[in-house]
């Protein structure tokens, strides 16, 4: 299971790269490999605002549908316009290509309810117990 | 004639006229699960492949040991005459060719090869011939159980172990008795023979050489037989009956035996041929194909299967046994065999094996070790005791490049250091030597 | 994860395990549901050929004489005319016409049959027989020691050729015996994915020897029940559970082909009834415009009303978009368009016919790639 350590989790399977006051969003490894093959995600618009552990997207695997929640609260700069056509790149690299949007963070101090790659490596074991 | 298989066209016109959609309907009365589509084979292989597997597995068989095994089969040159001539595709792929009005040829030939048998064995009648040494002495066991409504036979334990197996085997659901008698020194107990004769007695069954190589005359066993109202039956090994005085002069009723020597490979056991010569008034009672001759209707000498009333397909129940085959190809090249040699070749022949094996058993005299059994005179095959267990020699010299004998202790109790070895006309004195030489080297080590 | 110990396992449960299979629970039992991932063994299986571990289907074993036994009464199937050697698809229904489950019936010989059914079932389908057949009627069920193969895929065919030494010969919907492995086992020419494909049934105790036996061929992979799915949705078939139950009859879900008007059999007054009345719900089949797929229970909306729900929805991975089946209240033509909604979710979707996908080699006798 790939932890990247420069990367902040939630509980339901997201992660957020922060770069200065705007943050890269995305869905773990741990996420896509548990949803399979990924075949439809609905990503949000560009401008649109986002809050912190509210859903913002869906992700649709082969069997079934599942929600996506906003690690932090801001707004929509860009969105990943390859994953229309290729939803299986989250598939093959959820960290890097299999990005999902970037957003203006709004409160930097929410960071501090993510938990860190340690923390969320330790959060996963225990859901293989 | 040649042969044409049916084309499709051929096959769906004769559907068409029994009423059958395909072929598979012939079958609908067997269960589908009795009839499966396909039986776990391997994929085929190609000419090439197979070639080369046989090869593998003949690579297997040690044909470079020089033979000095006998016990009923043995090594006799065989002329490249009789393959070229048994080969001829007339003979060799004619299945089944009792037609009269076109097997001509190979009905003379059986008839020849029965002729033959007759005269070597000194008996009035002989048949196409059976499967092999064992089962026609089954035959003629059972011949004399019919023949004198008895059901007890003194068997002469010098007969082969082989045979004597199979006779139980065969007879394993007939109430017979079977009485066992030992041979003393090489020969038959007379004594032990003379005890168990009786008015019960259907048949007495000696094996001529015996299966230690020993020779006899059984002239008196016969007489004695007879006196009782029994069958005398001999077994009989065919190259020796070039010097030897057959059973008919014996006064043998039936002589069976192993046509192997008669111009047959020894092939790892078989096809092999059983012979079997009876006197003429027990003619009714022997089984198998009899060829006869006869003249045509223009008054042609000719030749045909008869006396098929013995036989099963005419009278199921009462027939005199269940065989309705023969070994033809092998009595063909048995034919031609001894035709090639003819009756001086024969004996000489025998003449040539005898001395041959006298001059092996002086050299192995010589030899530390050895003892050479001479309580009786022998044919082509004698008997050895050594001074170690039997089946370690033979181990010992397949490394030296000899199969040196028959362990006797393999059909004999108490007899694990005693060997059992053939001569025949193919060891040359050199060979002879060497294994004099190779057999002492293996005792002293 | 934690193994439920109330589940039935195959003889390849361990195997599925080594090969790194999720596993999950299905009608009881604990199943692969996929290995490299379920599109990828989706269209391996449609390009070249797939293995999959059926185990858990269920088989009786059944000695019927048809002019003494009553078992045609039992099923909708059409069995006087049925052959030695062929197969034919049909229900058990209640007598309400629902169905009861889906099954195929082998015709063995004149007397001996087998009929494979669903797992989930089995146990319900064996009460429901043993309680109606007749004394003339012999049923044994089998299951327990015979488990199923299925080899799928325009492969298929030379890949099984490969395993026995004689011409393979099987027509479509037929059987036969075959030797493999020391056993004289049934190979039919049948399956749940549209491609030319075989059904194995091959005792427990040899599956897996058949396993490894098959899958040295690199032409074939392994196959879960997630792409299994996939697979038959993109045919349009059934799936007993989710498209049709003891509340659908044959009539509603269109598969009335099925039927045997000619004899008795339970639930047959039900059916008449309901053929003249006209069903209340139908099934159809509708294919989105998006990679979106309907799920189960979604609502089918026409025009803004609420006609009916999705029995079966998933995303297509040969045609790239969502595609579905339902039932519905009132007619729809194909070609219309209907929207599948649930929630703040809707898929406009166009009413088609099925199959969804129409290159299937199934009943190819000479399959070109």
């Amino acid at each position: 299971m790939n932890i990247p350590d420069n990367l902040f989790y939630t509980k339901d399977h997201e992660w957020a790269k922060i770069e200065g006051d705007s943050a890269k969003l995305g869905i773990t490894d741990f996420a896509q490999s548990s949803l399979g093959d990924i075949t439809f995600i609905d990503l949000p618009k560009i401008g649109a605002k986002i809050k912190q552990s509210e859903l913002y997207s869906t992700v649709e695997s082969v069997k079934a549908a599942s929600d996506v929640y906003a690690p932090l609260s801001g707004e929509v700069l860009k969105v990943n316009d390859e994953l229309i056509n290729h939803p299986e790149m989250v598939n093959k690299s959820p960290y890097e290509s299999g990005w999902f949007s970037i957003i203006k963070i709004s409160d930097p101090a929410e960071k501090d309810r993510l938990m860190t790659s340690l923390q969320y490596k330790e959060y996963v074991e225990g859901l293989s117990k | 004639m040649n042969f044409l298989p049916h084309t499709e066209s051929d096959k769906r016109e004769m559907l068409n006229v029994i009423g059958l959609k395909s072929a598979d309907d012939l079958f609908k009365d067997i269960p589908l699960n009795l009839r499966p589509k396909s039986f776990d084979l391997p994929q085929g292989k190609s000419e090439l492949e197979v070639v080369k597997y046989l090869k593998t597995l003949a690579a297997r068989n040690a044909t470079h040991l020089t033979n000095f095994v006998g016990g009923g089969f043995y090594d006799h040159y065989i002329p490249a005459a009789v393959d070229a001539l048994s080969s001829k595709p007339e003979f060799y792929t004619a299945y089944t060719p009792y037609q009269p009005e076109c097997s001509q040829g190979w009905l003379q030939a059986i008839y020849e090869y029965q002729t033959i048998i007759s005269e070597l064995t000194g008996l009035d009648v002989s048949n196409a011939s059976l499967y092999d040494g064992g089962t026609a002495l089954y035959e003629a066991l059972m011949m004399a159980v019919r023949l004198t409504g008895r059901k007890k036979v003194i068997v002469d334990s010098g007969v082969s172990l082989i045979y004597r197996t199979m006779l139980y085997t065969y007879t394993s659901n007939l109430s017979i008795e079977f009485i066992e008698t030992p041979v003393v020194h090489g020969q038959s107990c007379r004594e032990d023979i003379y005890k168990n004769l009786d008015d019960k007695t259907a048949a007495v069954i000696v094996q001529n050489p015996n299966f230690f190589g020993a020779v006899d005359d059984f002239s008196d066993i016969v007489e004695a037989a007879h006196k009782k109202g029994a069958l005398a039956i001999a077994s009989v090994y065919p190259v020796s009956l070039g010097i030897l005085k057959s059973p008919g002069e014996m006064g043998f009723d039936i002589a069976t035996g192993e046509g192997q020597s008669l111009g047959i490979p020894l092939s790892f056991g078989g096809p092999y041929l059983g012979f079997i010569a009876v006197k003429k008034e027990h003619l009714r009672q022997m089984p198998g194909r009899i060829v006869g001759e006869t003249v045509d209707k223009d008054g042609k000498r000719g030749f045909v299967l008869t006396l098929q009333a013995r036989e099963q397909h005419i009278r199921r129940e009462r027939a005199t046994s269940n065989i309705c085959s023969n070994e033809a190809l092998c009595a063909l090249r048995a034919l031609i065999y001894t035709s090639l040699l003819g009756k001086a070749g024969f004996q000489e022949l025998a003449k040539l094996n005898y001395q041959k094996a006298e001059f092996a058993k002086e050299r192995l005299e010589k030899v530390p070790g050895v003892k050479v059994k001479r309580s009786s005179p022998t044919f082509n095959e004698f008997t050895l005791e050594l001074s170690k267990n039997a089946d370690k020699v033979v181990s010992q010299m397949i490394a030296k490049g000899f199969a040196c004998g028959f362990p006797l202790g393999r059909f004999y109790k108490g007899l694990d250091n005693y060997l059992l070895v053939a001569v025949t006309e193919k060891r040359t004195k050199e060979e002879i030597i060497n294994f004099a030489k190779s057999l002492e080297a293996a005792l002293c080590s | 994860m934690e193994e439920n110990i109330d589940l039935a396992v195959t003889p390849l449960v361990d195997t599925h395990k080594n090969l790194g299979a999720k596993l999950a629970p299905f009608g009881g039992w604990l199943m692969p549901i996929q290995y490299s991932g379920i599109i990828e063994e989706h269209n391996w299986t449609r390009a070249n050929a797939g293995l999959f571990d059926i185990c858990h289907m269920g088989e009786f074993a059944i000695e019927a004489d048809l002019s003494k036994s009553n078992l045609g009464d039992l099923l909708t199937v059409n069995l006087k005319s049925m052959p030695e050697g062929s197969c034919r698809y049909g229900f058990m229904l209640n007598e309400m016409g629902g169905i009861i489950d889906d099954l195929v019936v082998y015709r063995i010989s004149e007397f001996k049959w087998m009929i494979v059914v669903n797992a989930a079932t089995t146990s319900t389908d064996e009460a429901h027989l043993r309680k109606y057949i007749n004394s003339a009627t012999n049923l044994e069920n089998i299951s327990v020691h015979l488990g199923k193969l299925d080899l799928q895929g325009p492969e298929s065919r030379s890949l099984l050729q490969g395993l026995i030494a004689e011409d393979l010969e099987l027509k479509y919907y037929t059987f036969g015996y075959f030797n493999l492995l020391g056993e004289n086992i049934i190979i039919s020419r049948t399956g749940y994915t549209g491609e030319l494909g075989y059904e194995l049934y091959m005792p427990n105790k040899k599956i897996p020897e058949l396993w490894e036996k098959i899958l040295t061929d690199k032409r074939v992979k392994p196959i879960g029940l997630g792409a299994r799915d996939t697979l038959r949705l993109e045919i349009g078939y059934s799936l007993y559970g989710q498209d049709i139950d003891q509340n659908t009859t044959p009539l509603e879900a269109g598969l009335e082909y099925f039927i045997d008007w000619e004899k008795e059999f339970i639930g047959k007054a039900a059916l008449k009834k309901e053929k003249e009345k006209g069903v209340p719900k139908r099934m159809i089949a509708f294919a989105s415009g998006s990679r979106r797929s309907p799920r189960h229970n979604y609502r089918i909306l026409y025009k803004g009303e609420d006609i009916g729900s999705v029995t079966s929805g998933s995303f297509s991975p040969s045609l790239g978009v969502g595609i579905g089946m339902g039932y519905i209240s009132r007619e729809v033509k194909t070609g219309e368009l209907v929207d599948l909604v649930e929630g703040s979710v809707s898929i406009n979707a166009k009413v088609v016919n099925k199959p969804f996908y129409k290159n299937g080699s199934a009943k190819c006798e000479r399959v070109k790639k």
